[in-house]
């Protein structure tokens, strides 16, 4: 009965969208409110059956109902209520649908939002957005039916992937993925009404700064949590490998990022007009791509994806998309041009302009090292993958260069200034840039790219650390408050500049750690027998003994755990383990790891020889790894403080409209 | 107008879109139908491994039965949903063929008596399903995980591995190549 | 300076940003020349023992992923050390791993597996990387498995 009401409810949810989208073309080009509402609702009516079908999937895995294949695939009656709950986005149906649950919602929340506002725009994003919409409910209606009945009805569920089931992170990490993604359809949609409406001023860039703001947090934060999860529990000692899921996770934030940076030029300045838009497509076509690379199996990793009917759809999808909305670009190149003059070469304009550059250029090398594989199949059938060493040594000085980047734009005025201006106004930052490199070499790092990042983030700290003394000071001498009253008036007044500031000062902490923890660690495997130690960087590590059991937690499972003791800098017992889980042919490593503020103490189990009781052990000491995610944070608060709204409301007056919801 | 004017503006700048789009379109849609799993079964083509072992019944049973007709050899689980699904597509095999093919199911990493209750849960098609208790037939076969089917044809020539639930198509396909038609 | 209206009418330019513009296209060239030179060195090829073998004395050296099977009978393991054979049922090769290569728990004889590394002058195969190669059959991938681990959770 349930899954019988998910079906329906995806089914009428396919026919709701439809609706709206028509409802919203034909209410868009006659200038009909009342059609347009009638859009609206109907996608409000969408969310609303995306929950149900929802939540019949989530009582489904609850209640352990195996006569559906997704929870006799991803369940068993074993699996704890968080697991069978965070299954709804497990594998590749549940995932499709709690997508389409994200993506109704956000429609239906820009929708009631801006249903006073914008008139002239909105109808074309609700078309948009219920497009959008629409093409999953397809996919779940066809090729992808989360719903699917099974006979006969199997007794036991498989149990969720092991690898889910191991760290309740898993119940985090998607989630703020999927946020993220579906989230970019809302600046889309609006820079594809901008386009359709000519209304390519800055009104939709004013509009849309915040609602890209938002979903961008969302897929930082994903990011930096699946590189978190991918070090804590996959156990292979590193969080980024250039791998093909990684990747795609990876392009639409860069794209992101360069269209937020690149919107501020096109809303003040209005040049760099036609990068925003295409920046805007990039990124939600790069979102469906990301779909596409993480669930058709269209590329090889080293372990295998499963093949499935959606790729065809997701392929076209991506096709189509981009067609239609690069088209829409195109017709409107001639109204895109610059309306205010050109800028002096060394200007604030200028700054973005290779800032949008770079982040492109890092975008082209990241696609096409991952897609690289594929052409050279479908073109010598040659099957090769492209190795981490390419993407870092591509990107290393992309990277580099965008710090440097991130301290000269803000610093530059707009319009331009001489090069007299920017030595007077850059002597400190370089100086401060300069003298951190010997600084750091001389507490013992090494190394090109770590000095070279360190001395940047130094310069770009300082510059930023400048403005705030300086406008903190006028603040002071002209207003008679003190310090700390002027710092925090002075960026409470200005969130946008001063949030922006600390996502920077955040990305510096992360660069720094990144390149640190790169280059300075240390490894060494080792195996042991009982009573043996190993030593590594003023750690030792004792093997005590090995213990064999099954999960007090799932009694299926079996855990072979290695107890260690540790000596040193950080000190007591590690349990690095190996478990077997009923479904899964090959063990799960979960490993051990001691974090301090400076380093990582990082343990793996690789292997274990029973009747010897010896174990081999892959010992490594990871410096600052905990600063990339502290780093993450400072980047999630800044920017989280720069879209919070100015303590002087900015007025954004709504244009009347007869007041309907 | 500048030249640079004139092609921003003219019909030469729709070319953007074919040229970006197509390209993207093409390593895309290449890539689909690329099946991933890179390592094909070294079986195939080459004898079925000989073992022997103990049927659930307790009867004994070598690999010389099959000799002289096409065989399918399933292994399976009790705890593996996917081989309750394709389940009825093997008891349907088995009365459509009879005693043409040979079927034989390898129990994967479970105890007699769970299998015996997958047995009566689901249909009990009367082929021999063997025990493996140490799990070397599963090693000998290479298997990865239940369910796997292995098609070997009347000579004991392995000629193909299907890796997960069989569906009617590839069972139908397979058996018919093996000489076994519908 | 006046500011044009913002609509349609491009503002008028004189002198357009050409050394703006070529500054970007030296930078566009720099990235392009690193990336495309170095991506040669930086395919890995994935053959079985049979492709490499047939390219003889040309493959020593390459970084190569070899995919095949553990034959039966051949795992030889001390404490720092393992060597294997790995065959496709046609040819096969010997394979040397190192302590830093030891491959996951799962590795045992007639698994498929992938090792990365380098033919050496000898004929064996010199692995920096094991891996054990699963089907994924009814088990659905999920977001951030990894491909290169020597840990392989059932991936």
């Amino acid at each position: 009965m349930i899954p019988t009401l998910g079906h329906v409810a995806v089914v009428v949810g396919l026919a709701a969208t439809l609706f709206a989208a028509a409802s919203f073309a034909l209410g868009g080009r006659r200038a009909d409110p009342d059609l347009v509402l009638l859009g609206r609702r109907a996608m409000y009516v969408a969310f609303a059956l995306a929950l149900v079908a929802s939540g019949a999937m989530v009582v489904s895995l609850l209640t352990h109902d195996f006569s559906v294949q997704y929870v006799a695939r991803n369940n068993a009656t074993t699996t704890p209520p968080f697991y069978s709950f965070i299954s709804l986005w497990a594998a590749l149906e549940g995932s499709i649908l709690f997508w389409t649950l994200l993506a109704t919602g956000w429609a239906a929340l820009v929708l009631y939002r801006f249903r006073h506002r914008a008139p002239l725009l909105m109808p074309w994003v609700g078309l948009a957005l219920a497009l959008g919409a629409a093409f999953f409910f397809a996919v779940m209606t066809w090729p992808g039916d989360p719903f699917t009945r099974t006979t006969p009805i199997a007794a036991e569920g498989n149990g969720p992937n092991a690898l889910l089931q191991n760290h309740p992170f898993m119940g985090l990490h998607p989630p703020l993925l999927y946020l993220g993604y579906t989230g970019m359809a809302v600046p889309f949609a609006f820079g594809v009404a901008a386009l359709i409406t000519k209304r390519t001023d800055e009104e939709w860039l004013g509009i849309v700064r915040r609602w890209t703001l938002v979903p961008w947090i969302f897929l930082t934060a994903g990011i930096v949590a699946g590189a978190w999860w991918s070090y804590e529990v996959l156990g292979w000692g590193g969080y980024w490998a250039w791998d093909p899921v990684e990747n795609a996770a990876l392009l639409p934030w860069l794209t992101a990022t360069a269209f937020i940076h690149s919107s501020m030029v096109a809303e003040r300045r209005g040049t760099l007009r036609v990068w925003t838009h295409a920046l805007v497509i990039a990124t939600f076509t790069l979102t469906l791509v990301g779909t596409f690379l993480t669930r058709s199996g269209v590329v090889a990793s080293v372990h295998s994806f499963t093949q499935s009917a959606i790729g065809p759809w997701f392929a076209a999808a991506v096709v189509l998309t981009l067609a239609l909305a690069l088209g829409l670009l195109v017709w409107r190149l001639p109204e895109l041009g610059d309306t205010r003059p050109h800028g002096r070469p060394v200007s604030r304009e200028a700054a973005f302009l290779f800032n949008n550059v770079l982040f492109l250029a890092v975008t082209f090398a990241v696609l096409f090292g991952t897609l690289y594989p594929l052409i050279v199949e479908a073109t010598s059938g040659d099957r090769i993958s492209v190795g981490a060493p390419w993407f870092n040594q591509v990107n290393a000085p992309i990277f580099v260069a965008l710090l440097f980047l991130m301290g000269m734009g803000p610093a530059l005025p707009w319009g331009g200034t001489s090069w007299r201006t920017v030595r007077e106004r850059f002597a400190l930052p370089l100086l401060a840039g300069v003298l951190a490199v010997p600084a750091a070499w001389l507490l013992g790092l090494r190394g090109w790219a770590p000095l070279a990042t360190i001395g940047l983030a130094a310069f770009v700290v300082v510059v930023m650390g400048e403005e705030v003394v300086r406008g903190a000071g006028a603040r002071a001498r002209s207003r008679g408050e003190n310090a700390g009253t002027a710092v925090v008036r002075l960026t409470t007044r200005n969130r946008r500049r001063y949030g922006g500031y600390l996502v920077h000062a955040g990305i510096c902490v992360m660069a720094v750690a990144v390149a640190i923890s790169a280059t300075a660690g240390s490894d060494v495997t080792t195996t042991l027998a009982p009573g043996e130690s190993a030593r590594l960087g003023g750690y030792t590590v004792t093997y005590d003994r090995l213990v064999v059991e099954r999960l007090a937690s799932d009694a299926r499972v079996t855990e072979t755990r290695a107890e260690l003791t540790l000596a040193g800098p950080q000190s007591g017992s590690l349990h690095p383990a190996l478990r077997d889980y009923p479904n899964s042919s090959s063990l799960i490593a979960t490993p051990a790891v001691r974090t301090a503020l400076g380093e990582d103490l990082f343990v793996t189990l690789l292997a274990v020889d029973p009747a010897r009781q010896t174990v081999s052990l892959h010992i490594l000491v990871n410096p600052m790894v905990a600063w990339i995610w502290l780093g993450g944070a400072i980047v999630a608060l800044g920017a989280v403080f720069a879209a919070w709204p100015d303590r002087r409301r900015t007025a954004t007056v709504p244009v009347p409209v007869p007041a309907e919801a | 107008m500048g030249p640079m004017d004139r092609l921003i503006s003219g019909p030469w700048r729709w070319l953007v879109v074919p040229v970006l789009v197509v390209p993207l379109g093409w390593v895309l849609f290449a890539g689909i139908g690329k099946d991933p799993r890179e390592i094909p079964s070294p079986l195939i083509g080459k004898p079925l491994p000989a073992f022997s072992a103990t049927t659930l019944d307790g009867a004994p049973f070598e690999t010389d039965a099959l000799a002289g007709r096409p065989a399918l050899v399933n292994v399976w689980a009790s705890w593996c949903a996917p081989c309750v699904e394709e389940h009825p597509l093997l008891l349907d095999a088995a009365a459509r063929h009879g005693d043409a093919l040979a079927m034989v199911g390898v129990i994967y990493q479970d105890s007699a008596d769970n299998a015996r209750g997958f047995l009566a849960r689901y249909g009990d098609g009367g082929w021999p399903d063997l025990l493996d208790p140490s799990g070397s037939i599963a090693v000998e076969l290479g298997v990865t995980g239940p369910p796997e089917t292995f098609f070997v044809d009347a000579t004991g020539v392995v000629r193909y591995r299907h890796v997960g639930p069989l569906t009617a198509e590839v069972l139908d396909e397979q058996l018919a190549a093996l000489g076994l038609d519908r | 300076m006046s500011v044009a209206p913002p609509a349609a009418v491009p503002a008028p330019r004189g002198g357009r940003r050409w050394g703006l513009l070529l500054a970007v296209a030296v930078v566009i060239g720099v990235i392009a020349w690193i990336a495309f030179s170095g991506i040669g060195n930086a395919l890995v090829y994935y053959q079985t023992p049979t492709e490499l073998l047939a390219r003889g004395e040309a493959a020593i050296g390459q970084t190569i992923r070899l995919g095949g099977l553990v034959k039966n009978g051949t795992i030889q393991r001390t404490d720092d050390d393992l060597r294997f054979v790995l065959t496709d049922g046609n040819n096969e090769l010997p394979v040397h791993a190192g302590i830093a290569a030891l491959p996951p728990a799962s590795f045992r004889e007639n698994v498929g597996a992938v090792v990365e590394g380098r033919l050496s002058v000898t004929g064996t195969f010199e692995a920096d990387q094991v891996i054990v190669k699963h089907d994924e059959n009814y088990v659905a991938p999920s977001e951030g498995q990894l491909p290169s681990q020597v840990i392989d959770p059932g991936s």
